[in-house]
């Protein structure tokens, strides 16, 4: 039977009906179908259909129809609501910019470009990668997965072309002021640094900005950079980038421990260099730093404050205290350790940004012994089941375990709000988390925790106890994200907030030491 | 709400016509439609859409959730539009002035480099176009030189749409070679407004047609006259057989007048500044979902039609 459904007057834009009519003929009972525009011809096209009706006929060209052989009555109402879905699918995604889908094409519509981002699967990445080189690009390399020794050619092709390299698995990047993939917007100025970790990147370069420092260049080079496989090549090219640069008067290097003889090659190159080097190897041998004649840091915002008073010409000093003072942090851990059970004793991190676990588990290591993890310091560590919480636990949510066929959870929260109130129990004295704004990341990855933290505090006070939850926020005030928002809308529901993951570690650890 | 650019027609119009009320016609995410009591038709555009006749162009990322409601009143006065149902009111007072009228004074391209940058145009139809409307008919038409089909190494097949309006294309096609009026004409009231969207397939198509004559005038030296004739034909077939917006396109293009993308994208094409060509297809072909393709599937075959010394010689 032929059923109709008429809308007058109405229009519908920039929409491919054409697609929609082929769509829904795959819905169940359908045997034909066909929507648009009642003018004389689509009107013809409908009786070459065998799809004609007598109201069709008194239409005019501006109204809508949608005309369908069906094998029942029923079937329309699912016929229409499936075109509606299309229409408003198609609605949504109207007005995107123009995107190519292959290089030459990208390049042929932007000639001047010379940085390339590439995110395909990785076994593409390499093929994408060298073509790009080859076209004298630099390359912002996103995808994972890319063999070490693909990687170790690509990096080496960059090199005898004079171009970056960076990645594979490359998080952050902030070149010329334009943020790549997960980027913070911070301040310009003089400060150029290199990482090898995204988040720790990322957060050295928001307290800069805190600190009113400012960065000429952020030079991302993927986080297997510097072992002894790939050995420091992006490192290094990119030191000599920000040596060259008469932006840059401080140079940051930022990297999870090296293999030595790689750290001993980059180190190498800060002697070359009468511009100072602040480095981190987030817990590496700081002696060997020291002896190239660098700065050796404790956390990520010792690196931070280091840098900018050295961008500032002051003489750096070793930051491990508390921006508030000491005293209105006891008193804070104070109030939140009063309504603890005896029980109440062990650590739970959840932890969207890897290298924010990473410096968490090391700085608390020392206090706390054994830290289990996915990612732990050690192998007896190493937690078989991530969601088997044991005694003091802390979790890289964004490692490969967690984001296989899903996104990242700086993009996807509900990876850590699915966890977050069965990772807690009366034996949970604090719960430690990041929160990381900027380009790339979830809009409100601040508001999206806030019903998982007030369920899990309820939690654990049904059980009589309380459960302190402490956070800081990887932003800056001109992230796309409020900052002051998300630090408000935590606090309200009863987080710690701290200014630094450094901050917020020491607080756990002066909490943990007091119950 | 303040407008930053205002197409010249439109600033004319609304000096002319001080006090005249109309309504909000359609509502879209970048682009409002307002029908005047005199039937004419005005667009309000985002800052992200490319200016175009009787349009003016507002600070505004989407209509669809501003006071613009389909349906609402509107006065025009002089250089402001109140909506009085909002209170609310769009400005031209500090809009920068566009002209709509196509600029033939150009430079043309030499024959040799005009070969080029066909090419160009047929390596974008087929590597960014979107073939889901009707632009597949130029790999099957049969064109002036003997030649079947694009010049290209494959072949895109037919949809259900470009299969039913082929043949009346290629009607069209062989009755405008000979410059037969009367058959042509027929033939265009076979072809315009087809295809279901707000601008129907077809009429992409036809405009495309229709403003490469006109730039073609400067290139092949075919007489105005004759391409304004063909052009007008165009409007007038399309009368009460396409939708309000569709027929108002066509009625620009019979008029001179275009859309800023359209005039970039021609000035390209016929001129030497083969360049940024690349750059100006590809932004029209991402226009809309199919409307640039089929629109630029028209140009082609205008182009393809002219490279014929015989067609030449019959519209000179």
């Amino acid at each position: 039977m032929i059923k109709h459904e008429i809308r007058k007057n109405t229009y519908y834009d920039s929409v491919t009906l054409m697609l929609i009519s082929k769509d829904i003929k795959t819905l169940d009972g359908v045997e034909e179908a066909l929507v648009g525009m009642a003018t004389d011809l689509n009107k013809e096209l409908a009786a070459n259909l065998n799809l004609t009706n007598p109201e069709l006929d008194v239409l005019t060209p501006n109204d809508f129809f949608i005309v369908v052989k069906v094998d029942n009555e029923s079937r329309m109402d699912a016929v229409v609501q499936k075109v509606d879905d299309l229409l408003n699918q198609k609605k949504a995604a109207a007005g995107s910019d123009y995107r190519p889908v292959t290089l030459d094409s990208a390049l042929e519509h932007l000639p001047g470009a010379n940085v390339v981002v590439i995110s395909v699967p990785g076994k593409y990445a390499a093929a994408e990668v060298k073509k790009a080189l080859n076209k004298d690009l630099h390359v912002m390399l996103f995808s994972d997965n890319v063999p070490v020794e693909q990687e170790r050619e690509l990096k080496e092709l960059a090199v005898e072309k004079g171009l970056l390299m960076m990645g594979p698995d490359c998080g952050t990047a902030i070149i010329n002021q334009i943020p790549l993939a997960f980027a913070n917007v911070i301040s310009k100025g003089n400060i150029g640094v290199v990482g090898a970790s995204g988040t720790g990147t990322q957060e050295v370069t928001v307290i800069i900005d805190k600190l009113d420092g400012g960065i000429s260049q952020v030079i991302g080079t993927g986080g297997r950079d510097l072992k002894t496989e790939v050995g420091g090549l992006m490192m290094i090219q990119g030191m000599k980038a920000l040596m060259d640069d008469p932006q840059t008067e401080v140079i940051v290097l930022i990297s999870k421990p090296p293999s030595p003889e790689v750290a001993a090659k980059v180190l190498e190159l800060v002697k070359e260099t009468k511009k100072p080097v602040v480095v981190d190897f987030i817990g590496g041998d700081d002696q060997q730093i020291i002896d190239a004649g660098a700065y050796a840091c404790t956390t990520l915002e010792d690196t931070a404050n280091k840098a900018v008073a050295l961008s500032k010409g002051q003489t750096p000093t070793d930051f491990d205290g508390f921006s508030d003072g000491e005293d209105a942090v006891d008193q804070k851990v104070k109030s939140e350790t009063a309504k603890m059970l005896g029980s109440q004793k062990f650590l739970r991190g959840l932890y969207t940004g890897g290298t924010l676990a990473d410096e968490a588990m090391k700085m608390l290591g020392k206090t706390l012994g054994g830290i289990y993890s996915n990612i732990p310091l050690t192998p007896e560590y190493d937690l078989d089941d991530p969601d088997n919480y044991k005694d003091h636990t802390c979790i890289d949510l964004g490692d490969d375990m967690f984001t296989v066929g899903r996104p990242h959870p700086m993009i996807d929260p509900s990876t850590r709000t699915e966890r977050f109130v069965d990772a807690v129990d009366e034996n949970v004295a604090v719960m430690l988390m990041d929160v990381v704004l900027g380009y790339g990341s979830h809009m409100d990855p601040a508001g999206e925790m806030v019903q998982p933290i007030i369920d899990a505090k309820k939690k654990v006070a049904d059980k009589g106890g309380y459960l302190s939850v402490v956070c800081s926020i990887c932003g800056t005030v001109n992230d796309p994200q409020s900052l002051a928002d998300s630090k408000k809308v935590l606090e309200e529901a009863g987080v710690v907030v701290m200014p630094s993951n450094a901050q917020a570690v020491r607080f756990v650890e002066k909490l943990l030491k007091s119950v | 709400m303040n407008a930053v650019i205002v197409s010249n027609d439109l600033k004319e119009f609304m000096e002319a016509n001080m006090h005249m009320t109309g309504q909000v016609h359609s509502v879209f995410n970048s682009a409002v439609n307002l029908i005047t009591e005199s039937d004419d038709l005005i667009t309000l555009l985002c800052e992200r859409k490319s200016i175009a006749p009787m349009s003016m162009m507002v600070k505004c990322d989407n209509f669809q959730n501003s006071f613009l409601k389909k349906g609402s009143q509107v006065v025009l006065m002089g250089t402001k539009i109140h909506f009085p149902d909002s209170r609310e009111q769009i400005t031209l007072r500090n809009a920068e002035e566009w002209p709509v009228e196509v600029d033939l004074k150009f430079k043309p391209v030499t024959p040799q480099l005009f070969k080029k940058h066909i090419s160009i145009l047929e390596n974008v139809l087929e590597r960014e176009g979107n073939m889901e409307g009707i632009a597949s008919i130029v790999y099957h038409l049969s064109y002036p030189d003997g030649k079947s089909g694009f010049r290209s190494s494959r072949t895109v097949k037919m949809n259900q749409y470009a299969s039913f309006i082929h043949d009346r294309i290629q009607q069209f096609m062989d009755d405008f070679q000979g410059n037969d009026m009367i058959r042509y004409q027929e033939d265009l009231r076979k072809i315009i407004g087809f295809g279901p969207g707000l601008t129907p397939s077809t009429d992409d198509f036809m405009v495309g047609f229709s403003a490469s004559l006109l730039y073609m005038t400067r290139l092949f030296g075919i007489k105005k006259r004759l391409v304004n004739h063909v052009n007008k034909r165009v409007y007038e077939c399309s009368k009460g057989r396409t939708t309000r917006v569709s027929e108002e396109l066509i009625k620009h293009v019979s008029e001179g007048k275009m859309s800023k993308l359209l005039q970039d994208m021609f000035t390209s094409l016929f001129s030497k500044e083969d360049d940024v060509l690349h750059g100006k297809l590809v932004e029209l072909v991402s226009y809309g979902d199919t409307s640039g393709t089929d629109l630029l599937a028209g140009v082609y075959v205008a182009v393809r039609l002219f490279e014929s010394e015989e067609v030449r010689r019959i519209y000179s």
